[in-house]
């Protein structure tokens, strides 16, 4: 059973563990044996920041040196992520000795003293890629069961840019829409699709988050979609805030296709209900 | 708030030494502007941004685009001459902030126990350098 370890992320465990218990249903259907980091911190997690400040990196490289230890010893060579930002910063991190080798030693040597530095040798994926790569896998499990539905996928801009660290094709990505087809149903296409939510700025500045989110969603209505799924958490967050779309996590969608009831929450099962009578 | 005004000469070094960028080597051509998701909250544009590094001093402390811009990062992806406005950006905002310049404090945030912590972790970032 091939073995992947799990790093949460301070958001997931707190605020949305509903998206954790139905993705790691999936990951489990799957066949896989999905091990906790024993220990982990939060990532650091604003990657757009990370431009050129090493002490940026330090808590993602700390992350990375203890999971590579635990890595292994249970032979495992794939840390997976459920947070779009997690992923994105670790990936990042992952990346530093092969880029910036200045920045790389600076932090390095800051954490010599805690650690032997991480020196490659693990692979950073978010939960999509790792149903993206199983796909057939996912088809066979759904067994069609969300047939004739229309979904659209939204990508938002944390698992695309910057392209270093992009789970597919940035400009024209279609690795939802894949899973979706797998699942039997129907991908729309609208040009909102990778639109970025407006971010933190609902914090700040939340006219910022208002208006990107009524064009993403005018853009979606637009596609006769009747759900809507992202992968990421903060996009989640934000459309529910100024929009009347039926969004789901990703994960929570495809658990249910999977007939992985037991592991969604009554807010979902009441939102894919409707879908009953279709299929 | 407070002022900090920086020549164009000032701007480029501090921006090279940070980013690895040419702020010269920019062509204007817009395609940093035309694809940023948020350019109508901001005062100058990104690639007017990049236009008045080079070409005049400018005053961090009225600066709007710096805290407008969400490090997206895709006009750093777009832009031909690899000039990647966002980095500019994130650069002159990580200045202003280690010079006092602040436009609101993280205890002005409407943060309630429904905010989750990645909206946390990630103003906090933002908001102090
Ligand atoms: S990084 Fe900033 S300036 Fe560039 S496209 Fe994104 S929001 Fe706009
Ligand atoms: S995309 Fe690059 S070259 Fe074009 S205007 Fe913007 S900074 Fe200049």
């Amino acid at each position: 059973m091939q073995v992947l370890l799990y790093y949460p992320g301070c958001s997931i465990k707190r605020d949305f563990p509903e998206v954790e218990k139905a993705s790691l249903a999936v990951l489990a259907a799957l066949g896989y044996k999905v091990v906790e980091l024993r220990d982990w911190y939060c990532c650091g997690g604003f990657p757009g920041t990370l431009a050129w400040d090493h002490i940026k990196y330090v808590s993602a490289l700390r992350t990375l040196s203890m999971a590579y230890q635990q890595a292994r010893e249970l032979g495992a060579s794939t840390i997976v992520t459920l947070c779009a930002f997690c992923y994105n910063t670790l990936k990042q991190a992952s990346q530093l000795h092969e880029g910036s080798l200045e920045m790389y030693k600076r932090v390095a040597d800051y954490l010599r003293d805690e650690f032997e530095p991480y020196r490659g040798g693990l692979r950073v994926a978010h939960f999509i890629e790792i149903l993206y790569e199983r796909v057939k896998e996912v088809a066979k499990l759904a067994e069609g069961r969300l047939k004739k539905i229309k979904v659209a996928a939204y990508y938002g801009c944390v698992l695309l840019r910057p392209k270093a660290v992009a789970v597919d094709n940035p400009d024209n990505p279609r690795i939802i829409e894949e899973i979706i087809k797998a699942l039997g149903a129907e991908p729309v296409t609208y040009p909102y699709r990778t639109y970025c939510c407006g971010s933190f700025q609902i914090l700040a500045e939340p006219s910022i988050v208002k208006r990107n989110v009524e064009k993403i969603a005018a853009s979606i209505a637009g596609s006769g979609a009747e759900i809507v799924v992202t992968p990421c958490q903060l996009c989640l967050y934000n459309l529910r805030k100024y929009s009347n779309l039926k969004i789901l996590d990703l994960s929570e969608l495809v658990a249910y296709a999977m007939n992985l009831q037991e592991s969604l929450s009554p807010e979902v099962l009441r939102a894919v209900r409707t879908f009953e009578s279709k299929t | 708030m407070a002022r900090l005004v920086l020549s164009p000469r000032e701007l480029r070094e501090y921006i090279r030494e940070h980013t690895g960028r040419e702020v010269t080597a920019c062509m204007h051509c817009g395609t940093c502007s035309a694809v940023c998701p948020v350019v109508n909250f901001m005062d100058m544009h990104p690639a007017a941004l990049v236009r008045a590094v080079q070409r005049s001093a400018i005053d961090l402390g009225n600066l709007k685009v710096i805290w407008a811009c969400i490090s997206c990062m895709t006009c750093v992806d777009k832009c031909p001459r690899d000039v990647a406005p966002g980095l500019v950006i994130e650069t002159l905002r990580q200045l202003a902030l280690r010079n006092g310049i602040e436009p609101r404090t993280y205890s002005q945030m409407p943060i309630d126990e429904t905010t989750p912590s990645i909206l946390l972790v990630l103003y906090s970032r933002k908001g102090t350098g």
